[in-house]
């Protein structure tokens, strides 16, 4: 007969020792860390304009556009100069014309070297008479600068085209409001009252439909890679060091494993209330506290403890395999392959939630506890019964699993000297 | 009434018999030795006790109990490789086997106290495991044996790596221990100690029992054929006496196996050089130990 009290015991220290280890802590903080910081520097980054004064040259080929580009300058400098006594709100741009002569261009160039400059552009000939070869000419010494090609780019587009309208003798106005394209906004489906009057409901947001089920579904992985692995280790280091032997002289090989997973279980379900915390500050941060649902928060820690127990059976029955560390290298690569199908698939999944190959991907049992939880945050939300096949087929894997890994516990535990294959944990299975 | 009885077991791993058709009964509140060259069971036999491995057939029953289970609590186990959480403060350590032999509160706590003092190691309560010496070690892994206050101990080479001060140490507590009514059984490889402590010995080759009984019993049944000498040219002085069954050279004297009579063996021996001393002695269990466990020994056949 099994004592609970001896699993308990055993699963309150492999808790304890767990969560001591720097690596843990180290990992678990990773997370809110990772969190915090990215909060604190977009903050940052937020009240950080780009203020750096951009002159520039510009090679008027067409002879036309260049006063537009000028007058276009002086506005948008308006437009971004520091008002009551604030601080700008963009870089000012300074143009200056120059001609396109060899003597001109090496000047602009040692004036670019020199920072005089930012950049020198030339404008084509045939620009405003529409040359499908003719293309703006960019030079600087500076690749990363965005700011600066942008603005030339629609400044000087903007500029052409209003040459080109002048010449024609269209009005472009007119053409603009003939070609303008009517817009898409996606919203969720209008609900209505007591008397049918329809309510518009707001527009689908993207961070609900994309970044939620896609923070759910990363986060799960760190819990469960947070903690399943160490499992090998631990029976590793148990069989290398025969503490293994000790336990066994006063717990039996069930109570022993039992502990170890429960106890990892455990800490899954402490570092599940430190990330669900920390999300839950993110979310309230940037006005998102009602996708922290109690539904997510419990489909969360309902899919972890399948995730964790699912692949902290498999890991334990590697670690009690082996013999030693370059051992489990090989056969970690299987396990492996197990956890990241659901990160090869999410982006199609996620993108066709109710497509064959989602709802067969989501029912795969490794694979149900990642898929299944970030598919539930996209409203409506999969069938009842596909999240009800997946978690009885997702526990009913993890039962079979408990169960191999107990009979591979039993007999690899006490097993020296060469590592065992696959074949032969099969046989252990087998033989019982 | 008996603390062990194995009652004709055997256990294969695969092709090998680690153990075939053995039967023991180890007397409650004895002191047995385990004795047996690397690899010949004894291990897989204290394994079988311990209900770590089960037998593939036969029997082993501890205080009665088959399932032995039941008696785990009663049974404490000093493996022979540390078995010990690096990572653990030592009295966390000691805590967590204690309340595993269901032992716990202020009784634990004391227990513990009172052995880490006895052990010196009272200001190494807090240290980690992994941060004590070899023989601190050693003495931590016993009193974690012993944390469950068993009624059987199985201490497996508990005194091998031991200065001599701490296997004294050692030593002491076991007889303690003995005293107060338990069970000792220990395995080693040092026949002196198995000879001064053990009131019964039982040695295993091959998987069957070649040896078990007192010293007494044991060294009786090969009777009076060891002469020790002390001669004139040492062992060279002994080459090619028919007399000579086998020599163990200590250097400054050598101990003999005869094979007749050992005053006829002397008589040839003063013939030939001047001898110092002679005694006739029964086999040590070294010399028994040896001569069974020796390629082409009395139980090469085993």
């Amino acid at each position: 007969m099994h004592r609970p009290d001896k699993l308990l015991i055993v699963a309150a220290s492999e808790a304890s020792m767990a969560v001591r280890s720097k690596a843990f802590l180290i990992g678990m903080m990773l997370v809110p860390v990772f969190m915090g910081v990215s909060i604190g520097l977009q903050r940052i980054s937020q009240n950080q304009a780009d203020l750096e004064e951009r002159p520039f040259a510009v090679i008027d080929g067409t002879g036309t556009v260049y006063p537009s580009i000028a007058a276009v300058a002086a506005d948008w400098n308006r437009s971004v100069a520091p008002k009551d006594g604030g601080k700008a709100t963009g870089p000012r741009m300074v143009p200056e014309l120059a001609s396109g002569d060899d003597a001109t261009r090496r000047a602009l160039v040692d004036r670019v070297k020199h920072k005089e400059l930012k950049a020198f552009v030339e404008i084509p000939p045939g620009a405003v008479q529409g040359d499908p070869t003719a293309r703006i000419r960019y030079y600087s010494n500076v690749a990363t600068d965005n700011t600066l090609p942008r603005w030339l780019e629609n400044t000087v587009n903007r500029a052409v085209l209003n040459e080109r309208f002048r010449a024609s003798g269209v009005d472009r106005a007119e053409v603009m409001r003939l070609t303008r394209q009517v817009g898409l906004t996606r919203l969720d489906l209008p609900s209505w009252d007591e008397r049918g009057v329809i309510k518009e409901t707001g527009a689908i947001d993207p961070i609900r439909t994309l970044g939620v089920p896609m923070g759910a579904m990363i986060l799960l992985l760190f819990v469960v890679l947070s903690s399943a692995p160490g499992l090998l280790n631990s029976v590793l280091e148990e069989k290398l060091s025969r503490t293994n032997e000790v336990m066994l002289g006063s717990v039996s090989p069930i109570e022993f494993m039992g502990g170890k997973l429960l106890g990892t279980a455990g800490v899954s379900m402490a570092v599940s209330a430190v990330y669900l915390t920390a999300a839950f500050v993110v979310a309230r941060n940037w006005g998102y506290v009602d996708v922290i649902s109690p539904r997510l928060v419990a489909s969360f820690v309902l899919y972890a403890l399948l995730g964790v127990l699912l692949f902290g059976s498999i890991f334990i029955s590697i670690g009690a395999a082996c013999n030693e560390i370059k051992d489990t290298q090989t056969m970690m690569m299987p396990a492996m392959m197990l956890v990241m199908l659901p990160m090869f698939t999410w982006s199609t999944i996620l993108r066709a939630p109710t497509s064959r190959f989602a709802i067969a991907v989501s029912l795969f049992p490794t694979a149900t506890p990642f898929l299944m939880l970030p598919l539930t945050t996209i409203p409506p939300g999969p069938p009842l019964w596909q999240q009800m096949a997946g978690i009885t087929l997702s526990t009913a894997t993890m039962v079979l699993f408990v169960w191999a890994a107990g009979r591979i516990f039993r007999v690899g535990l006490l097993m020296q000297g060469k590592s065992a294959t696959f074949a032969d944990m099969i046989r252990w299975v087998k033989a019982g | 009434m008996n603390a062990i009885e194995i009652r004709s077991v055997t256990k294969s791993f695969g092709e090998t018999r680690a153990v075939d058709d053995l039967t023991l009964a180890v007397p409650a509140a004895s002191t047995y030795g385990f004795i047996g060259p690397n690899g010949s069971g004894k291990t897989t036999t204290l394994r079988m006790i311990l209900n770590i491995l089960l037998p593939d057939r036969g029997e082993v029953a501890v205080f009665g109990d088959t399932s032995t289970r039941a008696s785990r609590d009663r049974v404490g186990y000093l493996p022979e490789e540390r078995g010990l959480y690096k990572q653990m403060k030592l009295r966390r350590l000691l805590q967590y086997f204690g309340r595993l032999k269901n032992r716990s509160g202020s009784e634990l706590d004391a227990f513990i106290e009172r052995w880490l003092a006895r052990f010196d190691l009272t200001a190494y309560g807090d240290k980690r495991i992994d941060t004590l010496s070899k023989g601190m070690a050693q003495k931590a892994q016993f009193i974690a044996a012993i944390v469950g206050r068993p009624d059987l101990l199985i201490l497996d080479e508990p005194f091998s790596g031991l200065d001599p001060v701490n296997a004294d140490v050692l030593k002491d507590a076991v007889l303690e221990l003995k005293r107060s009514g338990a069970t000792v059984v220990f395995s080693t490889h040092d026949m002196t100690t198995a000879e001064k402590m053990c009131d019964r010995i039982f040695m295993i080759f091959r998987g069957h029992k070649v040896l078990d009984g007192t010293l007494d019993e044991i060294q009786s049944a090969y009777g009076f054929d060891t002469v020790r000498v002390r001669a004139n040219g040492g062992a060279a002085a002994l080459a090619a006496m028919p007399e000579v069954e086998s020599v163990n050279d200590y250097g400054q004297m050598q101990e003999v196996r005869v094979k007749g009579d050992p005053q006829r063996f002397l008589a040839q021996l003063a013939a030939r050089t001047p001898v110092q001393y002679f005694e006739v002695a029964r086999p040590s269990l070294h010399d028994i130990f040896v001569r069974i466990a020796r390629p082409g020994g009395d139980h090469a056949s085993a």
